[in-house]
């Protein structure tokens, strides 16, 4: 459980302090990081310290945090950021793996598969699903490549 | 029929589907319900514990089984102790990610306090019929846990009639699948299987097809029925209902009572004294006050649509964790009890077998003597 966030300080603080979180559990609880790079539905968007609050809906793609000269990437089903103003992002993600776990040969197989299913789709269901599919893996492997 | 002591104490509920369990259950009670030879007949005598008279070699197989009829019921104690603590975890676990839901409701509901939103969640409609998901456990063995529940579905289906309401019913559980199946007068929408581990995805399950029930507008309103964790004894079947959500993120109950969504009351097992007990505590989300620069990088009705259902999914989600720890908590009790009764027909049927035997030896010492005697 959470402990509440400080007051807004009155000048800039040098480190955004992430929370993100899964349903299940919590994968980064207060982390102070320079940057995060976030798969927004209107594109990526970048938060830093001191980013106007702002609430934003997550489309699947690549997360990126970056503390100095680590960089840590997950690759995130969807979800929701939440900026406040004293330099506190929430990241809630519904699903959230980190990037090394994810086999790259699988990534195609799937997107060849559902491209296929995508061509040969007769009812609307079905197009839709194989749509979903072509878009996830097609984030995926470009998550992965990018 | 021969010693039926035994069965009473271990038939409370006799289908144990957990055949993953390497002590087999059923194994141990197979041989004890053999007929013996001897025919023991039960004698209720002027004292309290009933007096069994058997032959010395029934008692000794008796005595046996009962000591290891203790000894899985003490395991089965252990297991559901260990698995209540990891429950307990996982529910722990799930809040950041409800609490932050929560905040970011609060904040989209202040900015849109002008507007009237339209999601079709949040749409509050003459009730004609509800759907009611009874979550029950998988398996056996757990005291009245599933029977609490199921009664209370039936209070309620029973209410519903009497208020001309029409209902449907979504089981999850195999114990609730298997009453449901009994009763086909029942309407059921779905059956689902429990797991020994609610995870989203079970979820979203039945989040789906509550969804598209409420969407379609087949049903009107949907109620949650699960057992709430309130100590390692008691547990009380709670009916919430989840939708319409209200869009200030509200649950609220059967009567209409209201808890704020950022009211949160979790219980934790820790130890007092050495002995386990569990603590509830009432933990308020804090809820900034609004930035009035807060910016939305969509459109905060499309935001709230897609946050809704999120919201939905982590509120079954925490039904299905409570309700798993409350299966533990019964059944760690029911098994505990259990131990405890083994252990006190162990020491009576101990008793009688000893005194039985000096009795044989006397006899023989008496006959040897006698026997002497007439010689000499």
């Amino acid at each position: 459980f959470m402990e509440p966030r400080p007051p807004t300080p009155s000048s800039l603080p040098s480190k955004l302090t992430v929370n993100f979180v899964l349903p299940y559990a919590a994968e980064l609880s207060k982390a102070e990081v320079d940057m995060v790079i976030v798969p927004a539905t209107t594109g990526q968007m970048g938060i830093l310290p001191g980013h106007v609050p702002t609430i934003a809906e997550l489309k699947p793609g690549l997360l990126s945090v970056h503390e100095g000269n680590d960089v840590k990437k997950y690759f995130i089903s969807s979800g929701f950021a939440f900026v406040h103003s004293n330099s506190y992002a929430d990241i809630l993600a519904v699903e959230a793996v980190p990037l090394d776990r994810i086999d790259p040969a699988q990534v195609q197989k799937g997107l060849s598969e559902f491209t296929q299913k995508l061509n040969s789709a007769s009812t609307d269901l079905d197009k839709a699903e194989a749509q979903i599919g072509v878009d996830v893996h097609s984030a995926l492997n470009s998550a992965l490549t990018g | 029929m021969s010693c039926s002591n035994l069965t009473m104490l271990v038939s409370s509920k006799p289908s144990l589907k957990d055949s993953s369990s390497p002590l087999s259950f059923r194994s141990f009670i197979a041989p004890v319900q053999i007929p013996s030879s001897n025919a023991c007949n039960n004698s209720i005598s002027s004292k309290p514990s009933s007096s069994i008279h058997c032959s010395l070699r029934d008692l000794r197989t008796r005595i046996d089984s009962v000591k290891n009829t203790q000894k899985i019921t003490e395991a089965m104690k252990l297991v559901a102790a260990a698995k209540v603590r990891r429950a307990q975890e996982a529910v722990v676990n799930a809040r950041p990610f409800s609490e932050t839901l929560v905040e970011v409701l609060y904040s989209i509901n202040e900015q849109l306090q002008t507007e009237d939103v339209d999601v079709p969640l949040t749409n509050v409609r003459p009730v004609k019929k509800v759907a009611l998901v009874v979550v029950t456990g998988d398996r056996g063995l757990c005291g009245g846990f599933n029977n609490f529940i199921l009664k209370k579905a039936e209070a309620r289906i029973r209410e519903l009639k009497t208020l001309g309401l029409d209902y449907v019913v979504i089981s999850v559980g195999k114990k609730g699948n298997s009453y449901f199946l009994r009763r086909p007068y029942i309407p059921v929408d779905k059956f689902l299987d429990g797991s020994n581990l609610p995870t989203a995805k079970e979820a979203q399950a039945i989040a789906d097809d509550v969804f598209s029930l409420f969407v379609s507008e087949e049903v009107d309103k949907v109620e949650l029925l699960y057992t709430k964790f309130v100590s390692l004894v008691k547990s009380d079947p709670v009916i919430h209902t989840l939708l319409p959500l209200s869009p200030k993120g509200e649950i609220c109950d059967i009567n209409g009572i209201c808890v704020d969504a950022a009211e949160d009351e979790f219980f934790r097992l820790t130890t007092k004294e050495g002995k386990l007990t569990v603590e509830r505590d009432v933990v308020r989300a804090e809820t900034m006050d609004f930035s009035p620069i807060l910016q939305f990088e969509q459109d905060p009705v499309q935001i709230l649509d897609a946050l809704l259902p999120l919201y939905l999914n982590s509120q079954i989600l925490r039904a299905l964790q409570e309700s798993l720890a409350s299966e533990l908590a019964a059944r760690m009790t029911a098994m505990g009890n259990a131990t405890d009764n083994a252990s006190e027909l162990k020491k009576n049927l101990s008793r009688v077998y000893n005194r039985q035997r000096q009795a044989k030896i006397t006899g023989e010492i008496l006959e040897i003597v006698a026997g002497a005697d007439a010689l000499a």
